[in-house]
């Protein structure tokens, strides 16, 4: 073969390179026609699980907050109930802060890998935990939540996610909303069965309260900031594709000022009035309802709370569903 | 024959030996550069590249009069050049490394080179007098040129910063096709947990940097090593301290003048058809020894006279190059920048860096510090920090923010430049201070269209910066105003104590282009170790109680404040002890930014209670009681702005201090301002007028006279429930000055400013308000350069000066004027009449 390059075959090369390379760009980019996720169907009880405890010494902490954790799933009809054999889990805590436990900005670890036990347990035949957290490199709040080596030790995955783990997802009917890049792992069928979200309860600047729904914001990406600007009803929009099918709220330490930071202890909440609890429900709006009370405020004062019941996402009115409390 | 195999054999292992070391060197040299951002991470220090140069450590030596120990490694090449010679050139340096390849791909483009020692290489003994003398004059400039300073830099910001990027890029993509998704991920992962992936794409000014390495490189195609042998100043220096090394290169009996080693050796330092080598030049490659085919070249300790051939340094040149390091100083320390000696610098440095001079003059340039920066914002400068800090580490917080915890830089710096800090003390440390561009912030924008955003509300609040601030208080508080129609707009608002500028809310600020707050570096505050700022607890599971007794000492001296709290009034009783705050901080706890506008003001204390009726059950007494805030201000003025802020509703008979509404009340007396408010159902006016009298009757003070400034008003028409005495306009902020935002800049208000805004009747039309603001300026001077500014405000708002030159007219028909007398300012905004406008400015 000759080894000189002639116009034509430079073109032909040219173009088979290119629509070469423009067909495996196509393959790997887009939903593919991948069914976006569903809500797990469960045999969980309507109740909104109120769980109580208090640990004496530090050293008890871990053990009251797994058995508060397991006491509250048991009463609203056991994992079992919701994760079934095979089961790919995706729990969704709120790691996103460079701040250890006792400072209350990010989840109990303890809870969390509690859930992810009980998932197991159940059968679940993959548990994943992670987070998307504004600080630049994720390591450190992971770390210093306590939740990677808790979660880690339970037998679940912790996972790092990038730029390339999400995906501009349409959001139809949205109020403020048309479209937001959201974690693949939490849109599509096929990489998550059943969502849990695990967030903390604690002030917020914007929107005053951290809740449920506020969590679901770290299943997202993009410019994040931009949500800030009419949040409400962007968390309402958010909430609407994140089909969550289980939330757990850790109330065990509330942050009662300068969140979602934090950083003083005595911003910390510990209380049994307000704090030392866990709260569970299917329908998230009515678990952020009933944490507002725990601030001294009402469901209605938080902006999202009454968007996300307008939008049919839950129900805002948490004591007209049955409350069961139990205390540890 | 045998014999000679044997030899041939011991030479090949000398030049084996050689290219090992050099690549074992280089494979270090990678590996510290990939791994140091996990070394700093443990607190270790790292940039032991830089650290083995002895240039750089004598520069900073000389510029920084200060012996520096973490460059002991140089030490340790300074003693090994003196018993080997200038080995480290060839055996060691990356950039020699780097050269050696690169002159090996340009071997076919090189032009043989004439016979004889090649003698430009004086200029870089030149480069090294120049550089020395400057740095020893306190301008380094020896970190631009210093190898080991260039190859770190050009690995970090081009070799690294582009290898990844393609890696990741490649990586990314395929992690898009079906069956390779898995593995890509997993190697992305892998790649980002070790932190070999930089958090940042390319550095700022990656392109120069670029074409630099290039030029350098490039340079082989003229010569081979080019650059070791003509412009290296640390190749200069070692040649100078080589002349006692074991190992020189000998010829023996046995040369048969062929010349191959002449033609072989990269610094073209043989000469004398293969007998003399030039001193000082020979980096101990050996691979003249390698090309000789009578094994005649032998490397030994004595070397004969005869065999030397010098460099010629001219002394008239000497003199030339130490005069241009002379020169450079001036020109250097030439930055537009510092002659206005600005406190607020504009580059902002990394942590812990007080003197601006002592960073520069210890500052190797090396790029360490921006390979380890957790979030990639530091960046090298150009011309930010003047000439004399070209490539030193600034923070651009929009490409990445200065972690708060994060303790790297200090860690990686060679020359401790950028000192070691731990963690604990890093909370501390302030790097700049972030302000509020109201012209961009989203809420302070919407703020200036109120009249637009009421009628029509739409939600532009933010508050992006204030959640991302990590000071465990924050340093962001919000300016709240609340609208009539219930919707509050809530403004930022930094406090400049706290803040540490780090440039977490510049980075995060979500509009695009330039933020809506921005960090300016501020080095004096850096200086400063600030001691009462809140330590957050690593240690502790639970609240620190040994805090408490500290705070009790504190609060000493406002024993006045809780005790002026009877424990029953009426059918009232007091409820759990008053509740004292002191200071911004204290303030801030109560209230948050709730508090800022009386800030402005002169604020010591406030204390707070609850008085609970005692004929109801516990429960409902709660709801039925009475709140009350008794404040103290430094002066009754102050105090007077804090109760002329809040106050509503009509004044009691006889006491403008008093005013009640509503089952609500407010007093100013002396220095104190007490508030009363129903805690939840509605009291009667009697009930809170009675609470306010027996709290009154315990402070210890004389009702005192108006401000001076609000006595200056003219009586005729002055709505009495409306005059505000303010030192910053955001106090009066909820009070509409203006068509457009007048802030304190426009103004020129500071801590001391006294001003009063009021609102007058008009007498033709009781529907209209005028506005009057009066300002107290030092002097007629400053009034006057205040109305200047007023004036351009009125202009860029649209107004049309009238012909009295007074007058200002808005297209609603609006009237607008302004006046100084004395040091006195007066405006009148939204005037209907001329008439109205001229009785006040008649007095």
């Amino acid at each position: 073969m000759s080894a000189e390059i002639t116009r034509r075959g430079l073109l032909k090369a040219g173009m088979i390179a290119g629509v070469g390379l423009y067909g495996l760009d196509k393959l790997g980019s887009g939903a593919g026609g991948r069914a976006p996720k569903q809500f797990k169907a469960h045999s969980l009880k309507e109740h909104l699980v109120i769980a109580r405890g208090d640990a004496a010494a530090p050293e008890d902490e871990e053990r009251v907050v797994t058995q508060m954790a397991y006491a509250a799933i048991e009463e609203l009809g056991g994992m079992g109930a919701l994760v079934g054999r095979g089961d790919k889990v995706l729990i969704k805590p709120n790691m996103s802060f460079d701040r250890r436990p006792p400072f209350a900005a990010n989840t109990n670890p303890w809870l969390v890998a509690a859930l992810a036990e009980m998932c197991l347990a159940a059968g679940a035949s993959r548990v994943r935990v992670l987070d998307n957290p504004f600080a630049r490199d994720h390591l450190p709040p992971y770390r210093s939540s306590g939740i990677m080596q808790a979660a880690q030790k339970a037998g679940a995955e912790v996972v790092f996610v990038d730029p390339t783990s999400f995906l501009n997802v349409e959001i139809p009917d949205g109020l403020a909303l048309k479209s937001w890049p959201f974690l693949k792992e939490v849109y599509f069928q096929g990489e998550t069965d059943v969502l849990i979200n695990v967030p903390i309860a604690k002030d917020h600047g914007r929107t005053r309260l951290s809740l449920s729904m506020k969590n679901v914001m770290g299943m997202t990406d993009g410019e994040r900031g931009a949500l800030h600007v009419d949040i409400h009803r962007k968390l309402a929009d958010l909430n609407k594709i994140a089909k969550v099918d289980l939330t757990v709220l850790d109330a065990y330490r509330i942050l009662r000022k300068h969140g979602p930071t934090g950083g003083r202890l005595s911003d910390v909440d510990n209380s049994t009035e307000n704090a030392r609890r866990i709260v569970a429900c299917a329908d998230r709006v009515s678990v952020d309802a009933y944490a507002t009370t725990l601030f001294g405020l009402k469901p209605e004062d938080i902006g999202y709370i009454a968007e996300a019941h307008k939008a049919g996402i839950g129900r805002m009115d948490w004591n007209a569903r049955s409350v069961k409390e139990i205390s540890i | 024959m045998a014999d000679k195999k044997d030899k041939k054999r011991g030479r090949s292992t000398a030049r084996i030996a050689r290219r090992a070391v050099q690549a074992i060197a280089f494979a270090v040299f990678i590996f510290l550069i990939l791994a140091s951002p996990g070394i700093t991470e443990g607190g270790s220090r790292a940039g032991w590249i830089p650290r083995l140069s002895p240039l750089g450590a004598v520069s900073v030596l000389l510029g920084a009069r200060e012996i520096v120990s973490a460059y002991w490694p140089a030490l340790a090449v300074v003693a090994l050049t003196l018993i080997f010679g200038r080995f480290f050139c060839g055996w060691v340096c990356p950039m020699g490394a780097t050269i050696d390849v690169a002159d090996l791909l340009l071997k076919s483009r090189r032009n043989k080179p004439e016979e004889g020692p090649y003698d430009g290489r004086r200029l870089k003994y030149y480069i090294l007098v120049a550089l020395l003398v400057s740095a020893a004059l306190g301008a380094h400039m020896t970190g631009w040129l210093d190898p080991l300073s260039l190859v770190v830099r050009s690995y970090v910001i081009v070799v690294h910063a582009y290898l990844v990027r393609l890696i990741v890029g490649l990586l990314g993509w395929m992690s898009g096709l079906p069956g390779l998704d898995g593995p890509a991920s997993a190697a992305t992962a892998w790649l980002v947990k070790r932190q070999i992936v930089p958090p940042r794409s390319l550095f700022e000014t990656h392109a120069l940097f670029l074409a630099i390495f290039l030029i350098i490189l490039g340079l082989g195609a003229v010569r081979s090593r080019y650059w070791c042998r003509n412009l290296c100043p640390l190749g200069a220096m070692l040649a100078l301290m080589s002349d006692w090394g074991i190992a020189k290169r000998k010829v023996g009996e046995a040369c048969i003048s062929c010349r191959k080693c002449e033609r072989e050796c990269p610094m073209q330092c043989i000469g004398e058809k293969g007998h003399a080598t030039s001193e000082g030049e020979c980096v101990l490659c050996m691979d003249c020894q390698e090309v000789c085919p009578v094994d005649a070249i032998r490397f030994r300790r004595e070397h004969p006279v005869e065999q030397a051939a010098t460099v010629n340094l001219q002394r008239r040149a000497v003199f030339e190059s130490a005069a241009a390091g002379v020169a450079a100083v001036p020109l250097l320390k030439l930055n537009p920048v510092r002659v206005r000696e600005l406190e607020l610098a504009s580059a902002i440095r990394p942590p812990a860096i007080a003197d601006e001079d002592a960073f520069l003059s210890r500052c190797v340039r090396c790029g360490e510090c921006m390979r380890v920066c957790r979030t990639g914002g530091l960046q090298p400068t150009l011309l930010e920090s003047g000439l004399a800090g070209l490539w030193t580490p600034r923070l651009v917080p929009r490409i990445g923010y200065c972690d708060y915890l994060c303790t790297r830089c200090g860690n990686a710096c060679p020359s401790g430049a950028i000192p070691q800090v731990s963690q604990e003390s890093k909370w501390n440390i302030s790097i700049g201070k972030a302000r509020i561009d109201p012209g961009r912030c989203i809420p302070w924008v919407g703020y200036s269209n109120l009249p637009n955003l009421e009628k029509e509300w739409k939600d532009c609040n933010c508050a992006v910066c204030e959640e991302v601030c990590p000071v465990p208080t924050k340093a962001i508080h919000f300016s709240t105003v609340r609208l009539q129609n219930g919707n509050e707009i809530r403004r930022p608002v930094v406090d400049g104590e706290l803040c540490v500028g780090c440039g977490f809310c510049e980075h995060k600020c979500p509009l695009t282009g330039l933020a809506g707050i921005r960090v300016n570096g501020d080095r004096q505050r850096m200086a400063e170790a600030r001691e009462d700022k809140p330590q957050s607890d690593e240690q502790g599971g639970e609240p620190d109680k040994t805090e408490q007794p500290k705070e009790e000492a504190k609060k000493a001296g406002t024993e006045d404040l809780a005790a002026a709290f009877p424990a029953q009034i009426g059918k009232f009783k007091l409820g759990k002890a008053p509740e004292t705050y002191l200071g911004p901080q204290g303030l801030w706890d109560y209230m948050d930014g709730g508090g800022e506008p009386y800030l402005t003001l002169r604020f010591t204390a406030i204390c707070v209670a609850k008085y609970l009726p005692t004929d109801a059950a516990a429960e409902e007494a709660e709801d039925n009681g009475a709140s009350v805030e008794l404040w103290r201000f430094e002066t009754p003025d102050d105090s007077y702005g804090a109760f002329t802020k809040d106050r509503a509703g009509l004044p009691t008979e006889g006491d403008e201090g008093t005013w009640v509404e509503e089952g609500a009340l407010w007093a100013w007396k002396g220095q104190y301002y007490l508030s009363v408010n129903p805690t939840l159902n509605p009291l009667t006016d009697e009930d809170v007028i009675e609470i306010a009298k027996a709290v009154i009757a315990n402070l210890k003070a004389e009702p005192s006279e108006v401000p001076e400034i609000v006595k200056g008003l003219p009586a005729e028409g002055l709505r009495k429930d409306r005059i505000h005495f303010f030192r910053r306009t955001m106090l009066v902020n909820s009070v509409v000055l203006a068509p457009q935002q007048l802030d304190d800049q426009i103004l020129g208000l500071d801590k001391d400013s006294e001003a009063v805004c009021a609102a007058y009747s008009d007498p033709f039309d009781e529907g209209i308000v005028t506005i009057v603001i009066d300002v107290q300026y030092a002097d007629a001077t400053a009034a006057e350069a205040a109305a200047k500014r007023i004036e351009e405000a009125y202009a860029k708002w649209g107004l049309e000066k009238q012909e009295d030159g007074v007058m200002w007219k808005a297209k609603d028909g609006y009237l607008f004027a302004r006046k100084t007398r004395g040091g006195v300012l007066r405006m009148a905004h939204f005037a209907k009449e001329e008439a109205g406008i001229a009785g006040l400015f008649e007095q």
